[in-house]
């Protein structure tokens, strides 16, 4: 009770303090011509890109360099791909959404040919966390997931965690699989918000992606798989053809 | 002879070889990994106006923002608290702890998960909870090796930049895996395995937030490990503190802002993981936790922000440039300084967020080289700033005997804790020396006659150096006879 008072108290006083000083601190003048600086300050490539294929290669680069494992193709390659890197890694339960999105679903369940599936296990994640801790921590080796966007500039994943894919099928299993296709690509985070709605309506929880989880807090040795995924794969499969 | 609580831990570290190393090669790693990704000057200047210019506003703004923000966080379900004090905060959350395991008896009694946050270590949360009977598990992994040998962080982005490989091998020998082994890789697992349980029973996890964005109600977290989102995904409740100079207006803020921190902090154009959050889980979702807190914390901030000049230090976005850099910091280490935030920015923070008298020491411990001041992504004139704070610790407490604008009416905390009455006088009695060319004169030819009669100790001065010696005739007397 006495408590909930003085926390009142702290709100009143600490605004109170704030409304006393009516001192402001002059801004530098770039903030009154912002649009035509916005766009090509935040890395010094960004003016010079607008060709689609720049922004595939320069986004491939940086998740390279943050040690992502990356396949560029059509989608007959990205799944034929995707099957050989399941079997390389030994993954035997794979975790997806659920309901599994049509297009994840349509690259598992076509069979190829020329891959020799590894016996595997498919798990939608069916249920609240609760009931499902199991699964997401013991069980499955990888998960499988979708995006909302890939900024190139600085090679990030943009994920958008749902009732379908919730935010931890992309964080707990050691193995996250991002399905990401061409088109999804932007240059930068100002053109992400560019093409969002964010402001007037905000998911719960949006999270960037930008490589495999990773610490160098030992005597500045980078070690990969710090607490999420030790191995992000990221499977892009180039749409442009088809326009 | 070393005399205050600084001086003493200083020299014991700069006798240290061991550590002397470690920081060195650590300094030099991120001078150089910031380096190569501010490579050119021109971007570097636009972006650093742009970031400065960015919380300068904000902090113009800063009643207003953390009205918008609570009103924005409220609306999209999260429960906001302010804390004026460590106390406040640290009885909020204790409460808001209890509240949570008492609403589930059933579930074991696990420890509280914590990502990586300076402003719990400001409050010293877990020393807190600790005598509540409340265990609290760091699990950054920096933060998790200097919590198991019962330290505090030496960096506020690398917190265990102190510790070598051999004795964290030998720490997680103790308290992990009981064989000591000392690859990195099998390191982190073991640590990885470990923290991994605590995550999955954990009902509480704390965190801090490097941004709230009022316009949405979003916190932003910035991480490289996983386990910040670890923290605030898994537990039933998540705790998120945050001091009120955290808080920017809009999303349209963050791309530059990110862009400074990541780059700067760890010379990453960006971070592994940057987790944006507004809200608890919703209908439908599976997963996240059930209720989102943020405590808004003042402790000092706001006597900050009333300051004109004093505000800017609020600026700062905690990359830790400003120590990397630091001539002092890198070889006295950041457990010289006792304070919560070490280095530059530490000094300029600790005389209204620390309690200890210490924090009237530290502006002093510096060689004023600006290095600080011209790596700051935001801009903050960290040598001014020392300055200005010397010059409150040695005034006369509660005179104002000097006629400068920048003095405020009321006394920071530090006010006249340097005063010295001998000091005062003899700086007095110089500038009435050269207020006076008469006197001026004699003083001066007195000293050039008598030089041999100077003392050859003196005091501090002459430990590390030789006595300086006045010359033979003053300039004034040599130009006259040219
Ligand atoms: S004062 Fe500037 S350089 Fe130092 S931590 Fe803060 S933002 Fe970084």
């Amino acid at each position: 009770m006495s408590l909930e008072n003085k926390v009142m108290d702290a709100r009143t006083k600490i605004l109170n303090r704030l409304h006393q000083a009516k001192i402001k601190q002059p801004l530098y003048s770039i903030t009154d011509n912002k649009d035509k600086n916005n766009k090509t300050i935040d890395k010094s490539n960004s003016s010079v890109i607008t060709n689609p294929g720049h922004k595939v290669k320069l986004l491939i680069e940086q998740l390279e360099k943050a040690h992502a494992h990356v396949v560029l193709g059509g989608a007959y390659d990205c799944q034929q791909q995707l099957l050989t890197f399941l079997n390389q890694q030994k993954v035997n339960c794979l975790l997806t959404g659920d309901p599994i999105p049509e297009n994840i679903n349509h690259i598992l369940t076509t069979t190829s040919p020329l891959t020799a599936p590894f016996p595997r296990t498919i798990k939608p994640y069916a249920q609240p966390i609760e009931q499902w801790k199991n699964h997401l921590f013991d069980e499955g080796n990888a998960a499988i997931t979708n995006c909302l966007a890939a900024i190139a500039d600085t090679g990030t994943l943009v994920l958008l965690p749902s009732p379908i894919e919730p935010r931890t099928l992309s964080l707990v299993p050691p193995i996250h699989i991002v399905v990401l296709y061409t088109q999804q690509i932007v240059q930068s985070f100002d053109a992400l918000l560019n093409h969002t709605c964010w402001p007037s309506v905000m998911p719960s929880n949006i999270v960037f992606i930008s490589g495999p989880s990773k610490t160098a807090d030992i005597q500045q040795t980078l070690a990969y798989g710090a607490h999420g995924p030790k191995v992000l794969a990221v499977f892009i499969i180039d749409d442009t053809k088809n326009e | 002879m070393p005399s205050s609580p600084f001086e003493m831990k200083a020299s014991s570290v700069l006798q240290n070889e061991e550590l002397q190393h470690s920081y060195r090669n650590a300094m030099d790693y991120l001078i150089k990994r910031r380096q190569q990704q501010f490579n050119d000057p021109l971007e570097w200047q636009t972006l650093r106006q742009k970031g400065t210019s960015i919380k300068t506003a904000a902090l113009n703004d800063l009643p207003q923002l953390l009205l918008q923000l609570e009103a924005k966080l409220i609306n999209n379900g999260i429960q906001v608290h302010w804390a004026e004090t460590p106390d406040e905060a640290n009885i909020l959350i204790t409460r808001l702890i209890k509240e949570t395991t008492s609403s589930n008896p059933d579930l074991s009694p696990a420890p509280v998960v914590k990502g990586k946050t300076m402003v719990s270590e400001e409050i010293h949360l877990n020393q807190y909870l600790a005598q509540q009977g409340i265990p609290c598990l760091e699990t950054d992994m920096g933060e998790f090796i200097v919590q198991l040998a019962k330290e505090t962080p030496s960096h506020i982005i690398m917190p265990a930049i102190h510790k070598n490989k051999a004795e964290i091998a030998q720490l997680f020998k103790e308290h992990i895996s009981g064989i000591y082994q000392d690859d990195v890789d099998i390191l982190i697992q073991q640590a990885r395995q470990y923290l991994r349980q605590c995550f999955e029973n954990a009902t509480v996890g704390i965190s801090g937030v490097n941004f709230a964005v009022a316009e949405t109600g979003t916190l932003v977290l910035v991480e490289n490990e996983g386990n910040g989102r670890m923290s605030t995904t898994l537990p039933q409740t998540h705790i998120a503190l945050m001091g009120i100079e955290k808080v920017i207006a809009s999303l349209t803020d963050l791309p530059p802002l990110l862009s400074l921190l990541t780059r700067s902090a760890t010379g990453q154009s960006i971070t592994t993981y940057i987790n944006m959050i507004s809200g608890p889980r919703r209908k439908g979702e599976k997963d996240g936790p059930e209720k989102v807190h943020v405590i808004l914390l003042d402790n000092g901030r706001s006597k900050l922000w009333q300051d004109a000049s004093l505000r800017d230090t609020l600026r700062c976005i905690r990359c830790g440039a400003c120590m990397n850099h630091c001539p002092v910091y890198s070889r006295v280490g950041g457990h010289s300084y006792g304070t919560t935030y070490p280095g530059p920015i530490g000094k300029i923070l600790a005389p209204q967020l620390e309690t200890q008298d210490n924090a009237a020491d530290l502006p002093f411990a510096s060689s004023l080289c600006g290095a600080c001041g011209e790596v700051c992504p935001v801009n903050i004139p960290i040598p001014q700033l020392l300055l200005r704070w010397r010059q409150e610790a040695t005034q006369q407490y509660q005179t104002n005997h000097c006629n400068h604008t920048t003095i405020p009416q009321q006394p920071t905390p530090i006010t006249g804790l340097k005063y010295s009455r001998g000091q005062h006088l003899i700086w007095k009695t110089w500038s009435w020396i050269n207020c006076h060319p008469k006197l001026y004169y004699f003083m001066t030819y007195l000293v050039t006659k008598w030089r041999i009669l100077l003392p050859r100790q003196l005091g501090g001065w002459t430990l590390y150096r030789t006595p300086p010696r006045p010359a033979s005739s003053t300039l004034h007397q040599r130009l006259k006879n040219k």
